[in-house]
């Protein structure tokens, strides 16, 4: 916002210097650094741990050329502090972590979420818990979307698949962010991020982005003074604050609901995985196609809102359902009550790698046939 | 009780508040004359509010200690013939939830004054974390953010990063900034981040109603050192200024009290210097005041100060810990 005088501003000619024009190879945490730059990010506050390092790395390297901030706290927890400060003060902020350091971020977003900043966060998630592993996981599946911290806060959370993807859901975190004034969250499992592919970089949207007339950049001109606050001590006022709030989730809820059908429509068998779970259970839909099984996918990629439309479509006759997750079982609630919801009573079954594990294509065909055989009763 | 010139003679204006005054008698203390009494009848708070003793306005000197040490600016004293003014500063707003005699309200009117003064308050926002002060924003017109419990320093840091335009200071207490913030805090100092650190240490936690805090004295009972602090349970003290002064990052470190008028003039002068060392060298300005917490502490007001001059102060000296490049601003 200050960028000093000769500094680049962020954009095609700075790019042009990270030589990340048309196509190009990058590791899945390196395309999340790369779109947000290209988003417009102001700051960036990080604290190394793996797998996730190379965010911060690739934001040290390229955010101070273009006059933004990149800086290294002593803690997540510090980070995390910076990002409320960052936000209030109106810049477009963010920070990333690994599943222990995102657990010690979560006081700080509980108060960003009640102080309603924009903000943007990304779990590169490994296994847990406690220090578990490094490698990848979609163990924090419920804190993600749950409300890791206090308070009962939701925001939204994006499921990326594919280091594309990755890019992508960035660049909307970013502009949800502003949008709805909400901390939003890119929830990817470790290997995803260490993950190298190509990907073309999209142009990030600004269209009917508020301006931030709330921040807290000085009185000037004599303005009233701007609050950011997240302490409420009278419990009706806290109450109504709280309505609205929830009242802004449901219109997340409605209008963010993200999600790949793919062949689902005459399935017999629908497996629901997000994630990379969701890219290799699509592997292992194309194996079961070519065994002659009715097998189809839903990947939902928005994970909050859960996007129950789309199964409505897929609900007209009765299927049956088989969750795969890298965890113990945690979306299948959220599969279960979507069905609920759109009152199905499939029989919805569950199949799980846990800490760190990464399921094969092999593993949920042999699931898939084992749990729902051709013919089985419906 | 409002005074006027008489014939003859040029009579200060002083004036008691006696709905914002919370009884606490600090002006009482502070009157070289003593001519501040406590009324007879009860204000809305349900407290005996001072006054001006009858026949008092004669020997009043307008010296304006009464308004000085005041922490709820209940008093304004004019000195008609000085031009002088005593009370409180346009910048300060709002009834305060501070107890009776919390050093609290004092802090925020120095405050107040100092951003006024560098004129300012366009370009000043203060963060607040919680504690007592977590409602700081209520009682000083300018842009606030109210941060987590010990992480001030840090959204302080987020606040002005891409922001060199502001001036922006934290206001802590010692729980926050030396226990559960030590990290934030020191960091800080390490980055040296252009930050006015205001540490208020009443060596206990105020908000909560008077637990042992990082800074509590040895021997210092509270409600959760009921015999006194001692080392095999609650080990020793924080020395937070002089751990902060040690790193380069910090450029100037004081430690004050404002626990008379001469230490209230001596501490707005602080205040002052850290907010021009703050726009000269660009790095961390700590000014640690001792406060007294009278209702922490389950001392009288009065007493209460006296507990700073006596216990406090041969524990925490006061004085300039560190001295900026160039020598002290001016």
């Amino acid at each position: 916002m200050t960028a000093e005088a000769g500094v680049l501003e962020a954009g095609p000619r700075a790019a042009a210097e990270r030589a990340v024009e048309g196509e190009v190879l990058l590791k899945g945490c390196e395309a999340i650094a790369e779109a947000a730059i290209r988003s417009g990010i102001d700051a960036y506050f990080a604290y190394p741990i793996t797998p996730q390092t190379d965010i911060p790395e690739y934001m040290a390297e390229h955010l101070p050329k273009i006059g933004k901030t990149y800086t290294q706290a002593n803690s997540e927890i510090s980070a995390i502090n910076m990002v409320y400060g960052a936000a209030g003060a109106g810049l477009r902020c963010m920070t990333s972590s690994s599943s222990p350091g995102v657990s010690l971020k979560q006081e700080g977003i509980s108060y960003i979420a009640g102080a309603e900043l924009p903000c943007f966060i990304v779990n590169v998630m490994r296994g847990g818990p406690g220090l578990g592993t490094v490698y990848g996981s979609q163990e924090d599946y419920w804190q993600s979307v749950k409300g890791g911290g206090h308070g009962g806060y939701r925001m939204p959370v994006m499921a990326p698949a594919t280091v594309q993807e990755c890019a992508d859901l960035t660049m909307l975190c970013i502009r949800l962010a502003d949008l709805y004034r909400t901390p939003t969250l890119l929830c990817l499992d470790g290997t995803l991020g260490q993950m190298w592919e190509n990907l073309t970089f999209g142009e990030f949207d600004e269209t009917g982005l508020p301006p931030k007339p709330w921040a807290t950049t000085g009185r000037k001109g004599g303005r009233p003074a701007n609050l950011v606050n997240s302490i409420i001590i009278e419990p009706p006022e806290l109450e109504a604050h709280n309505r609205l709030l929830h009242a802004r989730y449901a219109q997340i809820a409605q209008r963010e609901q993200r999600w790949e059908e793919y062949q689902a429509d005459d399935a017999e068998v629908i497996i629901v995985a997000f994630g990379l779970a969701g890219r290799i259970a699509r592997t292992a839909v194309d194996q079961l196609r070519a065994a002659g099984r009715k097998v189809g996918l839903v990947r939902p990629i928005s994970l909050f809102p859960f996007p129950v439309d789309g199964f409505r479509p897929l609900v007209g006759r009765p299927r049956k359902w088989l969750v795969v997750e890298m965890n113990a079982g945690q979306m299948v609630e959220d599969v279960k009550g979507a069905l609920f919801d759109l009152g199905r009573i499939d029989p919805v079954k569950f199949y799980g790698r846990q800490g760190g594990v990464i399921p094969t294509p092999d593993e949920i065909a042999e699931v898939v046939q084992r749990e729902f055989p051709k013919g089985g009763a419906r | 009780m409002t005074g006027t010139a008489t014939a003859g003679a040029v009579l200060p204006r002083v004036e008691f508040d006696v709905q914002v005054c919370k009884g606490c008698g600090v002006c009482i203390a502070a009157c070289p004359e003593d001519i501040i009494e406590y009324a007879d009848v009860f204000n809305h708070r349900g407290v005996k509010p001072t006054r001006l003793a009858e026949g008092g306005l004669v020997k009043c000197s307008a010296c304006g200690n009464c308004a000085v040490v005041c922490p709820d600016g209940a008093v304004t004293v004019d000195n008609v013939r000085k031009h002088l003014h005593f009370g409180k500063d346009p910048l300060r707003i709002g009834d305060m939830h501070y107890c009776p005699g919390c050093d609290e309200g004092t802090v925020h009117e120095l405050l107040a004054e100092v951003i006024h003064d560098l004129g300012i308050q366009e370009v000043t926002v203060g963060v607040a974390s919680v504690g007592c002060t977590v409602f700081a924003y209520r009682y000083i017109d300018i842009d606030w953010q109210q941060a987590a419990h010990g992480r001030a320093t840090s959204v302080a840091w987020g606040i002005e990063c891409q922001h060199p335009e502001l001036r922006v200071f934290t206001l802590q207490g010692d729980g926050d900034l030396a226990g559960i913030g030590i990290g934030e805090t020191f960091h800080a100092a390490a980055r040296g981040d252009p930050t006015v650190l205001i540490f208020l240490n009443n060596a206990i936690y105020g908000m909560t109603g008077g637990q042992l805090a990082p800074t509590s004295l040895m021997g210092m009972v509270t409600s959760t050192s009921p015999e006194g602090r001692d080392v095999k349970n609650h080990g020793y003290p924080v020395t937070m200024t002089e751990a902060l002064a040690l790193q380069q990052g910090c450029s100037f470190a004081v430690r004050t009290s404002v626990h008379d008028a001469p230490s209230i003039r001596k501490t707005k002068k602080y205040i002052r210097q850290a907010f021009l060392n703050q726009e000269k060298n660009r790095s961390l300005s700590v000014v640690e005041i001792l406060s007294a917490c009278p209702s922490g502490w389950k001392l009288d007001p009065v007493d209460a100060h006296q507990y700073v001059v006596e216990t406090l102060m041969p524990a925490y000296k006061p004085g300039v810990i560190k001295e900026p490049p160039g020598g002290m601003p001016r």
